[in-house]
């Protein structure tokens, strides 16, 4: 009895005290070496090194999160369908998928000898369904696809 | 039994007395973001007084998520940082104290965010971080919100830690010291989700304009977590 009487006392109060908030989003997996979501770590090591693989794993996870929404929204987070959309429409993107995505990262995408078609057209729907999803993105999205319809 | 009761007031105490550090509302302390409303906050390349050169990168790329989750529309800071560089706009110190319109017609930007790290270095066994952070309106030019953080992530073994956030973010922390460069880069997260704790929520959380009496901590904080 007075277990039950302890525990439901600090449930009560810790409850009260620190309201947690649902998540909004699914921004990956949570890495618990890393203790952070999938998305923070493969950001940070991609715009830290620059590195053919950690484009490919970058693009990955961006098809994931795409495919994959989630949290108390149910859509993709603000900015991913963006910043897939650009990653996919880099011109030395393609290239670099081709040379460097491992046989499971391929399988993604399919196993193809050119990526460039796949990619461009994924790539300018990404940045219209950034648009779609989140608006007030046209201003800067706009002029993107417009200039990369041009090329 | 009388044991019992005497250890539940002092822990009742205790969680009160923790809960007094929250002495403001977000309605007294940032009343403009609720004036302004801002939707689109667009992150500006962080202002690096310090010595440690990644301090920089470490911040800009943790900065979107904590606001992304607060309700806002956050411009990718990487696609920004593209147009940052093709527009020789890459350096926020020059637009801290000017105008910042020109964000609001380029990008669509309601707000944009300046981070400045006037310190951030090992000491003793964890990584001091000293930043401040500035959300600024591009229709009016007015600082909307501004909080500094002086923060210690204290990386030795022991687990004395608080409770709340901080014990949440704590956690987050420990355990997770593997590398050098990881523990910059928790120093980095932490100290994001500190200071965009109190953030008024943005258009895609409920709570959008209907949290002004949520308690805040004060607008300088200084802590020290593990």
């Amino acid at each position: 009895m007075k277990k039950l009487l302890v525990v439901a006392f600090f449930a009560v109060l810790f409850s009260s005290c620190g309201p947690k908030k649902a998540m909004l989003y699914n921004w990956g997996n949570y890495k618990s070496t890393e203790k952070a979501y999938d998305y923070e770590v493969l950001m940070y090591d991609y715009y830290h090194t620059q590195s053919p693989s950690s484009v490919c794993a970058l693009l990955c996870q961006y098809a994931y999160m795409v495919k994959h929404p989630g949290g108390a929204r149910g859509i993709v987070p603000p900015g991913i369908c963006a910043e897939y959309g650009y990653l996919l429409l880099s011109p030395d993107t393609p290239q670099i998928f081709l040379d460097h995505a491992t046989k499971q990262q391929k399988e993604i995408f399919g196993d193809l000898s050119d990526y460039g078609a796949l990619f461009r057209e994924r790539g300018l729907e990404m940045l219209q369904k950034e648009m779609e999803l989140y608006p007030e993105s046209a201003v800067f999205i706009t002029p993107l696809v417009k200039k990369f319809s041009q090329q | 039994m009388k044991k019992l009761f005497i250890i539940l007031i002092a822990a009742c105490s205790l969680c009160f007395a923790s809960c007094n550090t929250m002495k403001h509302t977000r309605g007294e302390l940032y009343p403009k973001m609720y004036e302004e409303k801002p939707v689109t906050l667009l992150v500006m390349p962080p202002i690096n007084n310090s010595n440690n050169v990644e301090a920089k990168e470490l911040l800009y790329t943790s900065i979107s998520l904590p606001l992304a989750e607060a309700g806002y529309y956050v411009i990718s800071p990487h696609l920004a940082m593209e147009i940052f560089k093709a527009e020789s706009a890459y350096d926020a110190e020059n637009f801290l104290d000017q105008s910042v319109g020109m964000f609001g017609k380029v990008f669509g930007a309601d707000a944009v965010i300046f981070s400045v790290i006037d310190e951030w270095k090992k000491i003793g066994f964890g990584i001091q971080t000293k930043l401040k952070f500035i959300i600024k309106s591009t229709r009016t030019n007015e600082i909307l919100f501004d909080r500094t953080c002086d923060l210690y992530l204290n990386l030795s073994d022991d687990n004395n830690y608080g409770g709340g956030l901080v014990g949440a973010l704590a956690n987050v922390a420990v355990s997770a010291i593997n590398t050098a460069l990881t523990d910059h880069i928790v120093a980095a997260r932490m100290c994001n989700w500190f200071v965009f704790e109190d953030v008024p929520q943005g258009k895609y959380r409920a709570e959008h304009q209907q949290d002004q009496e949520t308690p805040a901590r004060d607008k300088n904080i200084k802590t020290s977590v593990k």
